[in-house]
């Protein structure tokens, strides 16, 4: 089975992933990454952030990106 | 290797020779089954009660999406389906992880445990009450710790209990599940497993590799996790004072 690396992109850092997880199809790893990058973000939002944005790119095993996504999330104070 | 039925049940209750004895001649029984093979289903009406001698099991439900929830670990020294005795159905499945050796029971001989020795009955009910335990801190682990956290509980539970059989040394104990179940136990997608356990490597607060579970400073990694065994329960109970002694197996 072909391995996928899911590397996190938050705010301009870059936590890459070193092991790769293994999935049959380009769809079913696309699936992962749609479900991991919700867990991302909810673990990385801490609550004095305002602008925060979270990507995760998906490379295949020659390196070669295959699907990225982001989520951002914006708060704006409305009233001091 | 000493019985695990016995080295777990005696942190529990006071057990005499003769105790043990009868605990090895009801567990005598046994059969190897391999490893990913279901013991018994959601709504099955078991005959025997099996307890685990050796290897990793496990507890699980399906849920609609086709996707397995293990809701507990079934390691050596474990009663798989003690309540079934009383309750009748099973409310949820178990199959094993690794191989497993597994000892049958008929169920009309724990019927008569119950009722004729009281000292076994207490100490079984005694490891029927940890079960819950154990699962109100799974409940906290799932519903409110985070990814690294959990994961990092998790592995310090095991150490302990597995150290309690005598299947652990001080600092490790083979863990014979893929990263895919280990998210299925801890509720975490796979991809989310993987970077879990980098995070945890990266924090030199693990070492899995191989099957194998080592940690390099348990109290480190107890620190991190909030982990406390007292709802593991190692220390006995005595009548008119506070538990009896300090639990052999502690923070290191």
């Amino acid at each position: 089975m072909p391995l996928y690396f899911f590397d996190i992109h938050q705010d301009g850092k870059t936590q890459k992933d070193a092991l790769g997880t293994d999935f049959e199809t380009l769809d079913e790893a696309r699936a992962a990454a749609v479900r991991f990058l919700p867990d991302v973000v909810k673990e990385g939002l801490s609550e004095d952030d305002d602008q925060r944005s979270f990507a995760v790119l998906v490379t295949d095993e020659s390196g070669r990106p295959v699907y990225s996504a982001t989520l951002s999330f914006t708060g704006l104070r409305l009233q001091r | 290797m000493r019985n695990p039925i016995i080295l777990k049940l005696q942190r529990g209750a006071h057990l005499t020779d003769e105790d043990c004895d009868e605990l090895s001649r009801l567990t005598a029984d046994t059969r190897q089954i391999e490893p990913r093979q279901d013991l018994i289903r959601e709504g099955d009406r078991p005959g025997d009660v099996k307890v685990v001698l050796d290897g990793f099991a496990c507890r699980y439900k399906l849920l609609p999406n086709g996707s397995r929830a293990i809701i507990s670990l079934l390691l050596p020294g474990d009663f798989c389906d003690l309540h079934v005795a009383i309750l009748g159905e099973m409310d949820h499945s178990i199959a094993t992880l690794s191989r497993c050796t597994v000892a049958d029971i008929p169920h009309a001989t724990i019927l008569d445990l119950l009722e004729n020795h009281p000292r076994l009955a207490r100490a079984l009910w005694w490891g029927e009450l940890v079960c819950e335990s154990i699962a109100r801190e799974w409940l906290v682990s799932t519903g409110w710790r985070d990814a690294d956290h959990r994961a990092a509980h998790l592995f310090c539970e095991l150490l302990m209990r597995l150290r309690v059989v005598g299947r652990a040394t001080i600092d490790s104990c083979d863990l014979p599940l893929t990263q895919a179940e280990l998210g299925e136990v801890l509720a975490l997608s796979t991809v989310h497993m993987n970077r879990t356990i980098q995070h945890l490597r990266e924090k030199d607060l693990i070492v899995l590799q191989d099957g194998r579970l080592s940690i390099p400073d348990v109290g480190r990694l107890q620190t991190f996790a909030g982990f406390t065994p007292n709802y593991l329960h190692l220390t006995k109970r005595t009548y008119g004072g506070g538990p009896e002694g300090v639990a052999e197996v502690g923070r290191d």
